[in-house]
Protein backbone atom coordinates (compact mmCIF):
# COMPACT_ATOMS: atom_id res chain seq x y z
CA UNK A 1 0.00 0.00 0.00
CA UNK A 2 2.38 2.37 0.90
CA UNK A 3 4.80 1.74 -1.95
CA UNK A 4 1.65 2.10 -4.22
CA UNK A 5 1.13 5.46 -2.73
CA UNK A 6 4.53 6.67 -3.10
CA UNK A 7 4.24 5.92 -7.04
CA UNK A 8 0.74 7.35 -7.28
CA UNK A 9 2.67 10.81 -5.62
CA UNK A 10 5.40 10.84 -8.16
CA UNK A 11 3.08 10.24 -10.71
CA UNK A 12 0.78 13.52 -9.70
CA UNK A 13 3.95 15.26 -9.00
CA UNK A 14 5.71 14.18 -12.68
CA UNK A 15 2.07 15.39 -13.87
CA UNK A 16 3.01 18.89 -12.60
CA UNK A 17 6.11 18.96 -15.13
CA UNK A 18 3.95 17.33 -17.65
CA UNK A 19 4.59 20.89 -19.54
CA UNK A 20 7.99 21.06 -19.29
CA UNK A 21 8.85 17.38 -19.91
CA UNK A 22 6.26 17.96 -23.35
CA UNK A 23 8.34 20.33 -25.03
CA UNK A 24 11.68 18.38 -24.14
CA UNK A 25 10.15 15.66 -25.27
CA UNK A 26 8.94 17.00 -28.65
CA UNK A 27 12.67 18.47 -28.17
CA UNK A 28 13.41 15.24 -28.40
CA UNK A 29 16.72 14.93 -26.82
CA UNK A 30 18.85 17.26 -29.42
CA UNK A 31 16.40 17.37 -32.02
CA UNK A 32 13.96 20.60 -32.46
CA UNK A 33 11.88 19.49 -35.16
CA UNK A 34 10.80 16.62 -37.20
CA UNK A 35 9.00 16.17 -40.44
CA UNK A 36 5.09 15.81 -40.16
CA UNK A 37 3.63 12.90 -41.16
CA UNK A 38 0.13 14.01 -41.88
CA UNK A 39 -1.70 16.21 -44.27
CA UNK A 40 -5.05 16.45 -42.79
CA UNK A 41 -4.44 17.83 -39.39
CA UNK A 42 -6.01 20.62 -37.55
CA UNK A 43 -2.67 22.26 -37.36
CA UNK A 44 -2.98 25.59 -35.67
CA UNK A 45 0.21 25.68 -34.87
CA UNK A 46 2.89 28.50 -36.21
CA UNK A 47 0.13 30.22 -37.98
CA UNK A 48 1.35 32.28 -40.25
CA UNK A 49 -0.39 34.98 -41.38
CA UNK A 50 2.02 36.20 -44.94
CA UNK A 51 -0.81 36.16 -46.93
CA UNK A 52 2.01 36.93 -50.04
CA UNK A 53 3.55 33.14 -49.53
CA UNK A 54 1.71 30.94 -51.85
CA UNK A 55 0.74 33.32 -54.99
CA UNK A 56 3.71 31.95 -57.20
CA UNK A 57 2.14 29.76 -59.03
CA UNK A 58 5.59 29.40 -61.38
CA UNK A 59 7.29 28.51 -58.19
CA UNK A 60 10.50 26.25 -59.30
CA UNK A 61 9.21 22.59 -59.97
CA UNK A 62 12.85 21.72 -60.69
CA UNK A 63 13.19 18.63 -58.59
CA UNK A 64 17.34 18.57 -59.78
CA UNK A 65 18.02 21.78 -58.76
CA UNK A 66 20.48 20.99 -55.48
CA UNK A 67 22.21 17.96 -56.97
CA UNK A 68 25.67 19.06 -56.15
CA UNK A 69 26.26 16.60 -52.98
CA UNK A 70 29.90 17.59 -53.06
CA UNK A 71 29.24 20.83 -52.30
CA UNK A 72 30.47 20.45 -48.48
CA UNK A 73 33.55 18.30 -49.04
CA UNK A 74 35.06 18.75 -45.34
CA UNK A 75 32.72 15.84 -44.28
CA UNK A 76 34.54 15.02 -40.91
CA UNK A 77 33.32 18.42 -39.79
CA UNK A 78 31.15 16.79 -37.26
CA UNK A 79 32.13 13.24 -37.56
CA UNK A 80 31.32 12.72 -33.51
CA UNK A 81 27.99 11.57 -34.56
CA UNK A 82 26.77 10.75 -31.25
CA UNK A 83 26.72 14.33 -29.91
CA UNK A 84 23.00 14.43 -30.21
CA UNK A 85 22.18 11.33 -31.98
CA UNK A 86 19.13 10.91 -29.76
CA UNK A 87 16.75 11.11 -31.87
CA UNK A 88 13.28 8.89 -32.03
CA UNK A 89 14.49 6.59 -29.86
CA UNK A 90 13.02 4.64 -26.86
CA UNK A 91 15.70 4.44 -24.88
CA UNK A 92 19.85 3.56 -24.89
CA UNK A 93 20.81 0.09 -25.14
CA UNK A 94 24.67 -0.74 -23.29
CA UNK A 95 26.91 1.83 -21.79
CA UNK A 96 27.00 4.03 -24.52
CA UNK A 97 26.57 7.63 -25.31
CA UNK A 98 24.93 8.75 -22.51
CA UNK A 99 23.10 12.06 -23.99
CA UNK A 100 22.79 14.27 -20.92
CA UNK A 101 20.22 16.88 -22.99
CA UNK A 102 16.89 17.61 -22.42
CA UNK A 103 16.54 14.63 -19.68
CA UNK A 104 19.62 16.24 -17.75
CA UNK A 105 18.03 19.81 -18.07
CA UNK A 106 15.01 18.37 -17.49
CA UNK A 107 15.58 17.13 -14.24
CA UNK A 108 17.43 20.15 -12.92
CA UNK A 109 14.65 22.00 -13.63
CA UNK A 110 12.74 19.95 -11.09
CA UNK A 111 15.22 19.00 -8.44
CA UNK A 112 14.59 22.83 -8.04
CA UNK A 113 10.66 22.59 -7.62
CA UNK A 114 10.51 19.43 -5.83
CA UNK A 115 13.35 17.43 -3.98
CA UNK A 116 17.05 16.00 -4.15
CA UNK A 117 15.72 12.64 -4.50
CA UNK A 118 14.40 14.29 -7.56
CA UNK A 119 11.50 11.50 -7.56
CA UNK A 120 8.65 12.58 -9.78
CA UNK A 121 10.59 14.11 -12.08
CA UNK A 122 10.87 12.84 -15.49
CA UNK A 123 13.47 12.43 -18.24
CA UNK A 124 13.67 11.70 -22.11
CA UNK A 125 16.40 9.63 -21.49
CA UNK A 126 17.51 6.54 -19.50
CA UNK A 127 21.11 6.54 -18.42
CA UNK A 128 23.08 3.63 -19.54
CA UNK A 129 23.03 -0.06 -18.16
CA UNK A 130 19.26 -0.37 -17.62
CA UNK A 131 17.00 -3.04 -16.36
CA UNK A 132 13.38 -3.66 -17.36
CA UNK A 133 11.74 -5.32 -14.55
CA UNK A 134 8.11 -6.18 -15.13
CA UNK A 135 5.78 -6.20 -11.85
CA UNK A 136 2.34 -6.85 -11.18
CA UNK A 137 1.90 -6.32 -14.80
CA UNK A 138 3.08 -2.96 -14.97
CA UNK A 139 6.76 -2.20 -16.67
CA UNK A 140 9.47 -0.55 -14.55
CA UNK A 141 13.04 0.29 -15.61
CA UNK A 142 15.58 -0.07 -13.04
CA UNK A 143 18.99 1.94 -13.70
CA UNK A 144 21.01 1.15 -10.38
CA UNK A 145 19.63 2.30 -7.43
CA UNK A 146 17.20 4.97 -9.63
CA UNK A 147 14.02 3.09 -10.34
CA UNK A 148 11.70 4.95 -13.41
CA UNK A 149 8.18 4.28 -14.85
CA UNK A 150 8.04 4.79 -18.34
CA UNK A 151 5.17 6.45 -19.78
CA UNK A 152 4.05 7.15 -23.26
CA UNK A 153 3.77 10.63 -24.08
CA UNK A 154 2.69 11.23 -27.99
CA UNK A 155 4.92 9.17 -29.91
CA UNK A 156 7.77 8.97 -27.57
CA UNK A 157 8.12 7.47 -23.87
CA UNK A 158 9.54 9.45 -21.13
CA UNK A 159 10.36 7.96 -18.08
CA UNK A 160 9.19 9.19 -14.05
CA UNK A 161 12.01 8.86 -11.19
CA UNK A 162 9.80 6.61 -8.71
CA UNK A 163 10.59 5.20 -5.30
CA UNK A 164 11.48 1.41 -5.84
CA UNK A 165 8.23 0.16 -6.56
CA UNK B 1 -16.82 45.95 -43.11
CA UNK B 2 -19.65 45.50 -45.64
CA UNK B 3 -17.48 46.90 -48.70
CA UNK B 4 -14.63 44.44 -47.71
CA UNK B 5 -17.49 41.54 -47.32
CA UNK B 6 -18.89 42.49 -50.93
CA UNK B 7 -15.49 42.44 -52.53
CA UNK B 8 -14.59 39.19 -50.63
CA UNK B 9 -18.18 37.30 -52.31
CA UNK B 10 -17.08 38.87 -55.71
CA UNK B 11 -13.78 37.60 -55.53
CA UNK B 12 -15.20 34.23 -54.89
CA UNK B 13 -17.82 34.04 -57.19
CA UNK B 14 -15.67 35.64 -60.21
CA UNK B 15 -12.87 33.07 -59.90
CA UNK B 16 -13.10 29.37 -59.49
CA UNK B 17 -15.74 29.33 -57.78
CA UNK B 18 -15.05 28.90 -54.17
CA UNK B 19 -12.67 26.64 -53.22
CA UNK B 20 -10.95 28.19 -50.36
CA UNK B 21 -12.00 30.39 -48.00
CA UNK B 22 -9.28 31.99 -46.54
CA UNK B 23 -9.42 33.52 -43.20
CA UNK B 24 -7.12 35.58 -43.54
CA UNK B 25 -7.63 39.63 -44.57
CA UNK B 26 -6.82 38.89 -48.26
CA UNK B 27 -7.25 41.65 -50.86
CA UNK B 28 -9.02 40.42 -53.80
CA UNK B 29 -5.77 40.82 -56.00
CA UNK B 30 -4.86 38.46 -53.38
CA UNK B 31 -7.53 36.67 -53.51
CA UNK B 32 -7.41 35.85 -57.44
CA UNK B 33 -3.98 34.98 -57.14
CA UNK B 34 -4.44 32.33 -54.76
CA UNK B 35 -7.45 30.59 -56.51
CA UNK B 36 -5.65 30.69 -59.84
CA UNK B 37 -2.90 28.53 -57.98
CA UNK B 38 -5.67 25.64 -57.15
CA UNK B 39 -5.18 23.86 -60.36
CA UNK B 40 -9.03 22.13 -60.50
CA UNK B 41 -8.06 19.09 -62.38
CA UNK B 42 -4.83 18.65 -59.15
CA UNK B 43 -7.80 19.26 -56.51
CA UNK B 44 -10.55 16.87 -58.76
CA UNK B 45 -7.57 14.16 -58.62
CA UNK B 46 -7.31 14.94 -55.09
CA UNK B 47 -11.54 14.62 -54.40
CA UNK B 48 -11.36 10.88 -56.68
CA UNK B 49 -8.53 9.70 -54.28
CA UNK B 50 -10.69 9.93 -51.08
CA UNK B 51 -14.00 8.74 -52.60
CA UNK B 52 -12.27 5.67 -53.58
CA UNK B 53 -10.19 5.58 -50.53
CA UNK B 54 -13.83 5.77 -48.36
CA UNK B 55 -15.40 3.01 -50.44
CA UNK B 56 -12.35 0.17 -49.53
CA UNK B 57 -13.90 -2.31 -46.58
CA UNK B 58 -10.73 -3.51 -46.00
CA UNK B 59 -7.25 -3.34 -47.19
CA UNK B 60 -3.46 -3.72 -46.37
CA UNK B 61 -0.48 -1.27 -46.64
CA UNK B 62 2.95 -1.97 -46.65
CA UNK B 63 4.89 1.59 -45.94
CA UNK B 64 8.56 2.14 -46.67
CA UNK B 65 9.23 5.43 -44.88
CA UNK B 66 12.10 8.12 -44.23
CA UNK B 67 11.23 11.03 -42.12
CA UNK B 68 13.98 13.59 -41.48
CA UNK B 69 14.45 15.12 -37.93
CA UNK B 70 16.24 18.54 -37.43
CA UNK B 71 19.28 18.90 -34.46
CA UNK B 72 19.51 22.11 -32.27
CA UNK B 73 22.00 23.36 -34.95
CA UNK B 74 20.13 22.88 -37.99
CA UNK B 75 21.54 19.70 -39.44
CA UNK B 76 19.27 16.85 -40.63
CA UNK B 77 19.13 13.22 -39.49
CA UNK B 78 17.02 10.94 -41.91
CA UNK B 79 15.33 7.58 -40.30
CA UNK B 80 14.19 4.58 -42.28
CA UNK B 81 11.32 2.90 -41.24
CA UNK B 82 8.41 0.48 -42.55
CA UNK B 83 5.08 0.68 -41.66
CA UNK B 84 2.59 -2.35 -42.48
CA UNK B 85 -1.04 -1.62 -41.82
CA UNK B 86 -4.50 -3.84 -42.11
CA UNK B 87 -7.68 -2.33 -41.53
CA UNK B 88 -10.87 -4.01 -41.52
CA UNK B 89 -13.51 -0.20 -41.86
CA UNK B 90 -14.55 1.17 -40.05
CA UNK B 91 -13.20 -0.44 -36.85
CA UNK B 92 -10.40 -2.99 -36.55
CA UNK B 93 -6.72 -1.58 -37.31
CA UNK B 94 -3.38 -3.92 -36.53
CA UNK B 95 -0.32 -1.15 -37.37
CA UNK B 96 3.47 -2.51 -37.35
CA UNK B 97 6.03 0.34 -37.23
CA UNK B 98 9.56 -0.39 -37.59
CA UNK B 99 12.21 1.76 -37.65
CA UNK B 100 15.81 2.67 -37.06
CA UNK B 101 15.45 3.64 -33.34
CA UNK B 102 11.94 2.53 -32.19
CA UNK B 103 9.76 -0.30 -32.89
CA UNK B 104 5.41 0.05 -31.90
CA UNK B 105 2.81 -2.01 -32.64
CA UNK B 106 -0.90 -0.20 -32.87
CA UNK B 107 -3.95 -2.20 -32.30
CA UNK B 108 -7.29 -1.18 -32.18
CA UNK B 109 -10.62 -3.89 -32.42
CA UNK B 110 -13.53 -0.59 -31.76
CA UNK B 111 -13.15 -0.46 -28.28
CA UNK B 112 -10.24 -0.27 -27.41
CA UNK B 113 -6.84 1.19 -28.58
CA UNK B 114 -3.28 -0.41 -27.31
CA UNK B 115 0.18 0.62 -28.13
CA UNK B 116 2.72 -1.88 -27.25
CA UNK B 117 6.67 -0.84 -27.60
CA UNK B 118 8.00 -4.12 -28.28
CA UNK B 119 11.63 -3.18 -27.74
CA UNK B 120 10.68 -1.47 -24.05
CA UNK B 121 8.54 -4.44 -23.26
CA UNK B 122 5.54 -1.98 -22.17
CA UNK B 123 2.07 -1.42 -23.73
CA UNK B 124 -0.63 1.26 -22.92
CA UNK B 125 -4.57 0.55 -23.32
CA UNK B 126 -7.52 3.21 -23.82
CA UNK B 127 -10.63 3.16 -24.33
CA UNK B 128 -11.42 4.17 -28.13
CA UNK B 129 -14.08 5.70 -30.12
CA UNK B 130 -16.37 3.39 -32.62
CA UNK B 131 -14.41 4.10 -35.64
CA UNK B 132 -10.84 4.35 -36.51
CA UNK B 133 -11.27 7.73 -38.08
CA UNK B 134 -12.42 9.14 -34.73
CA UNK B 135 -9.62 7.32 -33.12
CA UNK B 136 -7.25 9.01 -35.07
CA UNK B 137 -8.87 12.39 -34.18
CA UNK B 138 -8.79 11.50 -30.41
CA UNK B 139 -5.21 10.39 -30.18
CA UNK B 140 -4.23 13.48 -32.20
CA UNK B 141 -6.71 15.84 -29.78
CA UNK B 142 -6.05 14.20 -26.42
CA UNK B 143 -2.67 12.39 -26.32
CA UNK B 144 -0.23 13.96 -29.09
CA UNK B 145 0.00 10.68 -31.06
CA UNK B 146 -0.37 10.97 -34.79
CA UNK B 147 -1.52 7.59 -35.98
CA UNK B 148 0.57 6.60 -38.62
CA UNK B 149 -0.73 6.96 -41.94
CA UNK B 150 -3.64 8.54 -40.40
CA UNK B 151 -4.19 10.18 -43.52
CA UNK B 152 -5.83 7.68 -44.93
CA UNK B 153 -8.56 7.43 -43.04
CA UNK B 154 -9.56 11.41 -43.41
CA UNK B 155 -9.48 11.45 -46.99
CA UNK B 156 -13.21 11.64 -48.61
CA UNK B 157 -14.07 12.85 -44.97
CA UNK B 158 -15.16 15.42 -43.51
CA UNK B 159 -11.60 15.93 -41.31
CA UNK B 160 -9.94 16.51 -44.87
CA UNK B 161 -8.40 19.59 -45.15
CA UNK B 162 -8.82 20.43 -49.05
CA UNK B 163 -9.90 23.48 -48.02
CA UNK B 164 -6.34 24.77 -46.87
CA UNK B 165 -4.80 24.27 -49.79
CA UNK B 166 -3.35 27.43 -51.03
CA UNK B 167 -1.94 25.97 -54.20
CA UNK B 168 -2.81 22.90 -56.30
CA UNK B 169 -1.02 21.71 -59.19
CA UNK B 170 -0.73 18.88 -61.37
CA UNK B 171 3.27 17.83 -62.49
CA UNK B 172 2.60 15.16 -64.48
CA UNK B 173 2.49 11.27 -64.90
CA UNK B 174 4.81 9.26 -62.51
CA UNK B 175 5.92 5.47 -62.31
CA UNK B 176 6.35 4.37 -58.59
CA UNK B 177 7.17 0.84 -58.27
CA UNK B 178 6.25 0.07 -61.92
CA UNK B 179 2.84 1.76 -61.54
CA UNK B 180 1.98 4.88 -63.51
CA UNK B 181 0.73 8.04 -61.63
CA UNK B 182 -0.19 11.18 -61.43
CA UNK B 183 2.19 13.34 -59.46
CA UNK B 184 0.13 15.85 -57.58
CA UNK B 185 1.68 18.92 -55.55
CA UNK B 186 -0.14 21.08 -53.02
CA UNK B 187 0.93 23.70 -50.69
CA UNK B 188 -1.01 24.49 -47.49
CA UNK B 189 -0.14 26.77 -44.25
CA UNK B 190 3.44 25.10 -43.10
CA UNK B 191 3.11 22.66 -45.04
CA UNK B 192 4.08 21.46 -48.76
CA UNK B 193 3.13 18.08 -50.32
CA UNK B 194 3.15 15.42 -53.13
CA UNK B 195 1.36 12.78 -53.64
CA UNK B 196 1.40 10.35 -56.01
CA UNK B 197 -1.75 8.74 -57.06
CA UNK B 198 -2.50 5.36 -59.54
CA UNK B 199 -3.79 6.61 -62.65
CA UNK B 200 -7.35 4.29 -64.04
CA UNK B 201 -9.91 2.88 -62.32
CA UNK B 202 -7.93 2.29 -58.57
CA UNK B 203 -7.10 6.15 -57.40
CA UNK B 204 -4.54 4.98 -54.47
CA UNK B 205 -2.14 7.32 -53.49
CA UNK B 206 0.93 5.33 -54.00
CA UNK B 207 3.82 7.56 -52.72
CA UNK B 208 3.45 10.73 -50.12
CA UNK B 209 5.99 13.69 -49.93
CA UNK B 210 5.61 16.07 -46.83
CA UNK B 211 8.08 18.91 -46.91
CA UNK B 212 8.00 20.78 -43.20
CA UNK B 213 8.04 24.96 -43.73
CA UNK B 214 7.82 25.93 -39.87
CA UNK B 215 11.22 24.82 -39.68
CA UNK B 216 13.98 26.53 -41.89
CA UNK B 217 15.65 23.42 -42.36
CA UNK B 218 12.16 22.14 -44.03
CA UNK B 219 12.42 18.62 -42.96
CA UNK B 220 11.00 15.90 -44.84
CA UNK B 221 8.92 12.51 -44.94
CA UNK B 222 8.63 10.36 -47.49
CA UNK B 223 6.15 7.14 -47.90
CA UNK B 224 5.75 4.82 -50.33
CA UNK B 225 3.20 2.77 -50.25
CA UNK B 226 2.28 -0.97 -51.47
CA UNK B 227 -1.51 -1.77 -51.48
CA UNK B 228 -3.06 -5.04 -50.73
CA UNK B 229 -7.12 -4.90 -51.34
CA UNK B 230 -7.55 -8.04 -50.19
CA UNK B 231 -5.89 -9.01 -47.39
CA UNK B 232 -6.63 -12.19 -45.29
CA UNK B 233 -7.00 -11.54 -41.20
CA UNK B 234 -8.97 -13.39 -38.76
CA UNK B 235 -10.90 -11.41 -35.79
CA UNK B 236 -8.33 -12.24 -33.03
CA UNK B 237 -5.51 -10.16 -35.13
CA UNK B 238 -7.45 -6.52 -33.99
CA UNK B 239 -7.24 -7.58 -30.46
CA UNK B 240 -4.21 -7.25 -27.72
CA UNK B 241 -2.79 -9.75 -25.74
CA UNK B 242 0.12 -8.83 -23.37
CA UNK B 243 2.90 -10.69 -24.13
CA UNK B 244 4.86 -12.32 -21.32
CA UNK B 245 7.04 -10.38 -19.79
CA UNK B 246 5.12 -6.80 -20.85
CA UNK B 247 4.24 -4.58 -18.51
CA UNK B 248 1.62 -1.66 -18.83
CA UNK B 249 2.47 1.60 -18.33
CA UNK B 250 0.20 4.94 -18.59
CA UNK B 251 -0.74 7.26 -22.08
CA UNK B 252 -0.07 10.82 -20.84
CA UNK B 253 -2.91 12.99 -21.85
CA UNK B 254 -1.07 16.08 -23.79
CA UNK B 255 -2.44 19.13 -25.35
CA UNK B 256 -3.33 18.82 -29.13
CA UNK B 257 0.03 18.13 -30.93
CA UNK B 258 -1.36 21.31 -32.73
CA UNK B 259 0.23 23.05 -30.00
CA UNK B 260 3.51 22.27 -30.79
Amino acid sequence: MKPILRTVVAIAVAMLVTGATALAQRGGGGTRSSARQSVNRNDTVNRNNNVNNNTNVNRNTNVNNNTNVNRNTNINRDIDIDRDIDVDVDHRYGGCCYNNGWGTAAAIATTAAVTAAVVGSVVNTLPPSCQVVVQNGFTYQQCGSTWYQPQMVGGSTTYVVIDAP
Amino acid sequence: MRASVATFVIAVLVIVGSVALRPHGLTAAQQAATNTALDKEALAALDRMGTYLRTLKAFQIEAVTTTEHVMEDGQKVQLAGTTTLVARMPDRLLIEETSDRKERTYVYDGKQFTVYARRARSYATVPAPPTIALLADVLDEKFGLNLPLEDLFRWGGPKAQTKALTSAMYVGPSQVGGITCGHYVFRQEGLDWQVWIQLGDFPLPRKFVLTTLTDEARPQYVATYTWNLAPSFNDGAFTFVAPSGVGRVKMVETSPTGEK
